[in-house]
């Protein structure tokens, strides 16, 4: 199935980079090319981050997007001001950052401008929102595995996580690091109670009480948990991190041996640092691992081009990733290829 | 005084003033600008404006569009000081035009336009030259032909341009018409720029409407009422303090209202221990700011003196920056009231148990000179006391305090029960006696309560 009859069916679509240069831009700006070849009307955002926002604020990096006449985009109040095309300002948002405030705009002219997006989930979630009321029918996230991005890309219906040679030239060890990824992308999400009860919590360590109520443990950080572990499990053996999920925290649960198990919930999957035998380790002991708000992987992009220029086989790093992935993988390079190779 | 340096001051106020459900930024600033009011036409207009905005309240399309205010008073400033608007300002100015009048229009139906909007419809004009009252805005097409011209060019050319000599041709027309948008935008500033006043103007009357309306909800929520200004005496009927109130609701008790009338000069209450002195004053000292400041006061019914300034002693107030003793601070504090009363000022003076922690012999010497002097100068005051035998002129009453009839130890928490917190006038100048009786009803113990009784007959046979 080409790419774009996957996504196509959904509202908003995240699409999230394992690492930088790995081609996120191209995948996004393949199906802006489909999108817009099918009439659609699209808008854009980015998960702030800071990391990069910092960058910014020292060098000035290209825009990588370019826009046609109609689309709706997100950027800062400073990108906004220095753009070079035409473009009507449909809101200004009130909170402010670092490069100004967020100004929404339909793009008149075509142009390239540096996208930004909603801080928190869930003001990222009210974006996409309004973008649907002003006429857009399908918004695409541009989405980072950060610890530094606020908003979750899980915000959109569906994700495309792009992956390739500039994670690592050794075929094996790419499709080692994706799988990573895509096995935390699986993880089930908590049960609806602890839901309804744990929405909308931005930090902090907490616990589900006997009542189903958060209770929050008062940590000033996961990275403390040491010095407190008499209070951590005596409130309920469900416990919620919302900021980074670490090795340390994952190794503290485990030697706890509190009967019953314990349910870690993590925010989603990209708060979850541990590495893979730290969780494994945790899941073996007796312990579940849940998320807060579930991801639905919709495909995999991958990229065999490095930015030194190492150029894998394609073929091979497909095949590779097809073997343990359960989604549809995509050559990038090749995706119109892939498309049309598959439909026939 | 503007509010925000009364609630500084006064954190009763600050708490009850942070209840207003106030919805646009605009209004937040304007709140904290709002003037004590002391003319008593000030402060009757102020309720006649609430009471004028009041309908507005059930029209609950209202509230999404004060919501969407934004406080634009420095783009205003800067259009009036000659400055050219960028596309974001006049979004930003076309936006709210186009909610002000909404606003009007909703306020005008609803036959509740408290305060005057004044018609923004010339500014629509300028930034909505398509008509289609979409708050969106670009530098439109029709605002230049030259600029349409250009746009068109540019357009024709395609993206990306097909030819190194169209790529240069798409750079001079993206120049020129960069040029020709900055002039469209100095002509639509010097259009704008008569009306900068009615604009500033529109964005304090949006202001002045959601605080109204917050001001009418928070009246009804608190169960507060219309105060009357009154000439000569202060009267509250059913008085309460609302964050006691609610204090007490959540642990299932009531507060106990209470009547108070008060005029010029000097009102003593004395009392027992836990007779509710400190929280009568805390509630007049609230209910006469509120009122100051043109709010519902928490009571069934109140007619209420303007005053110049407020002035209330806790005797809590340690000076510890300055390493004073409770005592040193009040006493400083005390004066300093003074100084404003000979400077001319009638405060509203309320005094909780002033020189509560000295000798009893020369604490109530500095109670009767205080007393001597407020009554002199017919200041309105209320002051508490423990003190029997003041001698200086004053109106005294008793808090009635415990029913006479029970007299078993009774857990400390259900006290409050037996407790009448009704004011009674005093004729006779005895010191109330019911600090043994609470002590006892405290469960303090039998040797210490007998030993209290004892030592207080000897003293009374004594004297």
């Amino acid at each position: 199935m080409p790419l774009l009859a996957n996504v196509i069916r959904h509202r908003s679509l995240a699409i999230v980079g394992m690492a930088k240069n790995v081609g996120k831009t191209v995948c996004l700006n393949h199906l802006l090319a489909r999108l817009w070849e099918e009439g659609k009307r699209v808008a854009l955002t980015s998960i702030g981050l800071d990391g990069e926002r910092t960058d910014q604020l020292l060098g000035t990096p290209k825009p990588e997007i370019t826009l046609r006449p109609g689309a709706i985009f997100a950027t800062t109040e400073r990108h906004y001001r220095q753009r070079q095309f035409v473009a009507e300002i449909l809101d200004v948002s009130d909170r402010q950052t670092a490069l100004g405030r967020l100004v929404t705009a339909r793009a008149i002219t075509p142009g390239k401008v540096i996208l930004s997006g909603a801080p928190d989930t869930r003001s990222m979630g009210r974006w996409i929102d309004d973008a649907a009321a002003l006429g857009a029918e399908i918004t695409l996230v541009e989405g980072a595995l950060s610890r530094l991005s606020l908003a979750s890309p899980t915000v959109a219906e569906g994700i495309i996580l792009a992956t390739g040679a500039a994670l690592s030239e050794s075929i094996p060890r790419l499709v080692r690091e994706t799988r990573r990824v895509y096995d935390l992308m699986q993880l089930p999400p908590v049960d609806e109670p602890a839901r309804r009860a744990l929405a909308g919590i931005e930090q902090g360590l907490w616990a589900v009480d006997d009542d189903g109520r958060a209770r929050d443990l008062n940590l000033p950080s996961a990275f403390l948990i040491a010095g407190h572990k008499e209070e951590i499990l005596a409130r309920g053996n469900t416990l919620f991190a919302a900021g980074a999920v670490t090795d340390a925290l994952l190794q503290f649960l485990r030697v706890q041996r509190s009967p019953g198990g314990i349910t870690l919930v993590a925010r989603d999957f990209t708060r979850i640092f541990a590495r893979g035998d730290t969780c494994r380790a945790f899941l073996e002991a007796g312990g579940q691992l849940r998320v807060l708000l579930p991801a639905t992987l919709l495909a995999v992009c991958a990229n065999p081009l490095s930015p030194t220029g190492f150029l894998m086989n394609s073929d091979e790093l497909t095949a590779a990733l097809r073997e343990t992935l359960r989604v549809p993988v995509y050559d990038i390079k090749r995706i119109d290829e892939t498309c049309y190779s598959k439909t026939r | 005084m503007l509010l925000k340096d009364a609630i500084e001051e006064f954190n009763d106020l600050r708490r009850v003033v942070e209840r207003l459900e106030l919805h646009s930024a605009a209004a937040r600033r304007a709140l904290l600008e709002a003037p004590y009011l002391r003319g008593e036409e000030e402060i009757s207009r102020e309720f006649d404006l609430v009471h004028r905005a009041t309908p507005l309240e059930e029209r609950q399309e209202i509230f999404p569009l004060l919501a969407r205010v934004k406080d634009i008073r420095g783009t205003i400033h800067r259009l009036a000081s000659g400055e050219i608007p960028d596309d974001i300002e006049l979004f930003e100015i076309k936006t709210f035009a186009l909610l002000a009048d909404e606003i009007a229009t909703l306020a005008r139906a609803a036959d509740a336009e408290a305060v005057e909007i004044p018609t923004l419809t010339p500014v629509i004009e300028i930034l909505d030259p398509e008509a289609n009252r979409l708050p969106h805005f670009y530098i439109y097409d029709s605002y230049s032909p030259a600029l349409a011209r250009l746009r068109a060019a540019l357009a024709n050319i395609g993206d990306p341009p097909p030819t190194p000599a169209d790529e240069t041709l798409a750079a001079s027309l993206r120049v020129a018409a960069l040029d020709e948008e900055e002039r469209v935008r100095e002509h639509l500033a010097d259009r704008l720029r008569p009306h900068h006043r009615a604009l500033a103007e529109a964005l304090a009357a949006v202001a002045r409407t959601d605080i109204l309306l917050a001001k009418a909800r928070l009246a009804r929520e608190m169960e507060a009422c219309r105060p009357a200004i009154s000439p000569d005496d202060t009267r509250y009927q059913s008085l309460f303090h609302p964050i006691v109130r609610r204090a007490l609701r959540d642990a299932g008790r009531e507060f106990q209202p209470v009547d108070i009338t008060f005029g010029a000069g000097v009102l003593l209450v004395t009392g027992a221990n836990m007779g509710g002195k400190s929280v009568l004053l805390k509630s007049v000292a609230l209910a006469q700011l509120l009122f100051q400041f043109g709010f519902h006061v928490p009571s069934a019914r109140a007619a209420i003196v303007p005053v110049d300034e407020i002035f209330l002693s806790t005797g809590d107030g340690q000076d510890a920056t300055r390493g004073l003793s409770t005592f040193a601070a009040e006493m400083l504090a005390i004066n300093r009231v003074v100084g404003r009363i000979k400077s001319g000022k009638t405060p509203l003076v309320l005094l909780d148990e002033p020189a509560a922690g000295t000798n009893p012999a020369e604490g109530i010497a500095i109670v009767d000179a205080i007393v001597e002097f407020l009554a002199r100068r017919r200041v309105p005051a209320l002051v508490t006391t423990h003190h029997g035998g003041i001698l200086a002129p004053c109106r005294k009453c008793r808090v009635r305090g415990l029913a006479r009839t029970i007299d078993a130890a009774l857990p400390v928490d259900r006290l409050h029960e037996l407790m009448d917190y009704t004011l009674v006038e005093e004729t006779d100048n005895d010191a109330p006696a019911d600090a043994t009786r609470v002590a006892e009803l405290l469960g303090v113990d039998e040797e210490i309560i007998q030993s209290i009784k004892t030592y207080a007959h000897k003293r009374d046979t004594h004297e």
